[in-house]
């Protein structure tokens, strides 16, 4: 009787755990935005010359010999303000992604899974903002009140929850009716519990989407900011403010607005793209079937 | 109508001239076919049948058994990234590789398709009329006057029993399950199809809709002389309406006969497991489980009988060496091995179990659990008016320790409310509930302590095996997770492998996720978080209705043990009257969120008293036209074919 019950472990070899073996796309993804953040830290030190120093005789210099992308209106090295702006383009946009994915998260869990009352005031609370167009409102608290990229990245951090929060509302909803939920909570695990330990690993999807969506949302957004001269201070080097300056030099030495603004391109692209592989990597893990 | 000249006497005289392989014209064959994935992975390997005209074919199998695929393949329905291989002819024309265009034009008029779930077949914003029409046209081609349509579709709705003009002008939505599955049945009729295929047309319908569905197909197929392919999990469904029966498995053919042979004199060791895995109507019988395992994917037994990793009598040359489909008998064929060897084995029937009729214990003190006029109203959804649910309308119900119940209804009589009602899942509005000497009436207002005593005292295992289980989570932590509940400390890995143990997996599946496991598997990893808790009332929600027939009846066997070993009583939720005899000592059964009658099991199904448990029984497949077992108690006139 036992020998019969045990059954003979099936062959669902298409099943078994592989490590995450990107494809190339991705993994070239991968590269440029893990060079792309070694830039946030190390960037100044890597930056062959000063990045500030000036040489108003060397001004508007073409690429080659001692300046490898030439020098901008200043004279300054193009190629060492574009290695040093890395730091205010890339940290503030992680900072918004990081603080928006946290708070859209556990708001949304709360949300979805106790309902109810907490549910209305979350909610309505996410559709006023929501229907606040948040670089409109970061051009506009930045420019009254000054402050610059500080305030910026906090305007965009509380501008970007609702969207996130959204969605991942809606998935907590999904998971909430499912049996396991209602298994785990019938065996007497408490609502924290059942929150953290169930729901949020299945939602994890979600939760990347949301942190990958902010972060090009508020990379393109803070280099707008500093394109507009809202952003970081002048003289500061930023992608987005070098673009800005060095627009008038397009045709005396086009690289000094090309190169930060293809890095700017390229590594929200990159982004993206790794953004969707990580999404379609959890979603695969988290399938039932 | 047009064809009802050609009505056919009976389907049995069919059996001989439409056979595999032998010639003739038949109106479909199919040779050799193949369908795989992209990735290169066989689903379906090999399946060779071949329907006659005006002949009822059934294909059996469970799932992955790659019915529905055979079919699909024949018009030309297959899911993108399947390709299909070999030669499907219908009327000696090749329809693998032909043309969509003339594919579009063959589907409707010569073949037509039913599908299972009749909520999402119909185009929901079109009236029926327009529905059963819509493929309608004149010798020209041209749409017909709006007043032919008209009278088109009240003949055609007449046909499928339908005499209520009103139907006519009404969307699907305003129709019932089994309404909306005639009105599809009239619309894939539309044209007089030479062979219809019903893709487990009853399935997703309550059992006494269920019998009229197929009763109706059945009607049809006979008085218009059409071919009748149907594709079912379910043998007696397959034997009471099709005079032909074709047994898949992994992919590919294990057995063809006619539907009385089958059913008497299995000549496969699947059949035959099928058959005893079908649990009796009218007794209860001592072994459940016709065969051990699940079904495998049909590349894990490429080069070998398929059957060969589950079967009791497989040798050698059966893990070595596929066997083809040979002749067996008048009009019977079968792939074994050993068919020729097997006759006397095959035939043997698990023995009754003489049903005791349970002390009716009124002892006070033994009463697990009590509902006495027990209330639950849905509220309207916000913003509609008075539209509240009365799942259930002053229920009571009793259960003493150790004692085994079953509920049995169909969906809408409360069953599962009354389930969930009691695990606190669902708060009722009237009535009271005491479990385990607890008020257990509002379950959010009890204090911490008894809350937990609640959760010793019941827990529930769910239908759905493949959402009862958190994905992302090992089956160890899972089963570990329970047990730390109880134990008030984390589980250690021996006690964790023990409740493995307890529901029959091997200690290896704790490191395994829930998409590594089968249906079965999971459903076991259920049970066991459930009993981890030690309770004293199992309630089990439909357990075993999503699994196949051949899990289903390990599932039952495997509840039937814990039970002896654990003592526990067991409230089982269930629409099968076959399930619920072998597994409960007495039963309540439901209609409306009522109770209509109760009593022990034997009684109530022996000697039905109430109108609707009269329905309820008749509709059980085959229980009207044979014995409910289908013929498997062994009877010996017909003989061994071999």
């Amino acid at each position: 009787m036992t020998m019969e019950a045990i059954p003979a472990a099936p062959a669902r070899s298409h099943h078994k755990r592989r490590p995450w073996r990107p494809d190339p796309l991705t993994a070239l993804s991968a590269v440029i935005v893990c060079a792309v953040l070694a830039l946030t830290v190390w960037g100044s030190a890597l930056a062959p010359q000063p990045p500030m120093r000036q040489d108003l005789f060397g001004a508007a210099l073409p690429p080659g010999g001692e300046h490898l992308l030439g020098t901008d209106q200043l004279g300054r090295d193009i190629l060492s303000r574009t290695l040093a702006g890395a730091r205010t383009a890339v940290l503030g946009p992680l900072i918004i992604a990081l603080v928006t994915a946290v708070f859209s998260t556990c708001l949304g869990l709360l949300a979805g899974y106790i309902g109810g009352i907490t549910d209305s005031v979350v909610s309505r609370l996410a559709d006023v903002v929501y229907s606040v167009p948040p670089l409109l409102v970061a051009i506009v608290a930045v420019g009254v009140l000054g402050g610059g990229y500080t305030l910026g990245i906090v305007v965009l951090s509380i501008l970007n929850i609702p969207a996130g929060l959204r969605s991942i509302r809606a998935a907590v909803l999904e998971q909430k009716a499912l049996p396991y939920i209602e298994s785990a909570w019938v065996i007497g695990k408490s609502g924290t519990h059942i929150m953290w330990v169930h729901i949020l690993p299945n939602i994890r999807p979600i939760a990347l989407t949301t942190f990958f969506l902010a972060f090009t949302y508020a990379f393109v957004d803070l280099s707008t900011l500093s394109f507009l001269g809202l952003g970081v201070a002048p003289g500061t080097s930023d992608w987005g403010r070098m673009v800005a300056e060095s627009r008038v030099l397009v045709f005396q030495n086009p690289w000094a607005a090309l190169a930060p603004l293809l890095l700017i391109v390229v590594t929200a692209v990159c982004a993206n793209l790794l953004g969707e592989s990580l999404e379609g990597a959890a979603a695969e893990k988290g399938k039932a079937r | 109508m047009k064809a009802s000249s050609a009505h056919q006497s009976g389907t049995a005289a069919l059996t001989t001239r439409s056979d595999p392989g032998s010639s003739g014209a038949p109106l479909l064959s199919v040779k050799g076919l193949r369908v795989a994935t992209q990735d290169g992975r066989t689903l379906v390997d090999g399946v060779d049948l071949q329907v006659a005209e005006g002949e009822s074919l059934a294909i059996v199998g469970e799932s992955g058994s790659g019915k529905s695929l055979t079919v699909r393949s024949v018009i030309g329905l297959l899911a993108g990234g399947l390709s299909a291989s070999g030669s499907i002819r219908y009327r000696g024309k090749e329809l693998l590789g032909a043309k969509e265009k003339e594919l579009a034009r063959l589907r409707g008029g010569g073949i037509s398709m039913v599908f299972q779930d009749p909520f999402t077949m119909l185009h929901p914003m079109r009236r029926c009329a327009d529905i059963i029409t819509e493929t309608l046209r004149d010798d020209r081609g041209r749409h017909l006057r709006r007043e032919v349509r008209r009278a088109q579709a009240r003949t055609r709705l007449a046909e499928v029993g339908i005499k209520d003009e009103h139907v006519l002008n009404q969307y699907p939505f305003e129709l019932s399950g089994g309404m909306r599955q005639r009105v599809a049945i009239a619309a894939a009729l539309a044209r007089d199809p030479s062979l219809l295929i019903a893709d487990e047309p009853s399935t997703a319908l309550d059992a006494t809709t269920q019998r009229e569905v197929l009763d109706l197909l059945q009607r049809l197929q006979q008085a218009r002389g059409m071919a009748l392919v149907l594709i079912t999990h379910d043998l007696r469904v397959a034997f009471s309406v099709c005079g032909r029966v074709n047994v898949l498995y992994a992919g590919s053919i294990a057995e063809v006969g006619s539907a009385q042979d089958v059913a008497t004199t299995p000549l496969h060791p699947y059949t035959r497991g099928l058959l005893r895995s079908e649990p009796p109507l009218d007794r209860k019988v001592t072994d459940l489980v016709g065969i051990p395992g699940s079904v495998p994917s049909p590349d894990s037994v490429a080069g070998r009988c398929p059957f060969s990793t589950r079967c009791t009598w497989a040798t050698d040359r059966c893990r070595s060496r596929r066997p083809e489909l040979k002749a067996a008998g008048s009009g019977r064929w079968v792939a074994c091995h050993h068919h020729g060897d097997l006759g006397s084995h095959l035939a043997d029937m698990p023995a009754d179990i003489e049903e005791s009729v349970p002390a009716p214990s009124p002892d006070a003190t033994a009463v697990l659990l009590k509902a006495t006029d027990l209330h639950v109203t849905y509220d309207a959804p916000r913003g509609r008016k008075g539209r509240a649910v009365h799942a259930l309308k002053g229920v009571d119900l009793s259960i003493c320790a150790g004692e085994s119940v079953g509920i049995v209804g169909e969906s809408g009589s409360g069953k599962t409310t009354l389930g969930r009602s009691i695990v606190g899942l669902v708060h009722p509005t009237g009535g009271s509930l005491t479990l385990g000497g607890i008020d257990a009436t509002s379950y959010t207002r009890l204090p911490r302590t008894q809350r937990a005593e609640l959760r010793r005292a019941a827990q529930i295992v769910f239908q759905d095996p493949y959402s009862s289980l958190n994905p992302v989570r090992t089956i160890g932590a899972t089963l570990g997770e329970a047990l730390g509940v109880r134990l008030g400390r984390k589980a250690r890995p021996h006690e964790i492998e023990a409740l493995l143990e307890r529901v029959r997996l091997p200690a290896s599946y704790c490191q395994r996720r829930p998409a590594m496991l089968s249906g079965g598997e999971r459903q076991r990893v259920a049970i066991g978080r459930a009993i981890a808790l030690e309770p004293q009332l199992l309630i089990c929600d439909e357990p075993v209705s999503a699994l196949d027939v051949s899990v289903q009846a390990q599932i039952l066997t495997l509840l039937r043990e814990i039970r002896s070993e654990l003592g526990l009583a067991l409230l089982f939720i269930t629409h099968d009257l076959a399930v619920v005899r072998q597994i409960t000592d007495r039963i309540y059964v439901m209609y409306r969120g009522e109770v209509v009658e109760s009593g022990p099991t034997a009684d109530v199904l022996g000697h039905t008293r109430h109108a609707y448990t009269q329905r309820l029984v008749r509709s059980v497949p085959g229980a009207a036209t044979t014995t409910p077992s289908g013929g498997t108690r062994p009877s010996r006139e017909a003989g061994e074919q071999d």
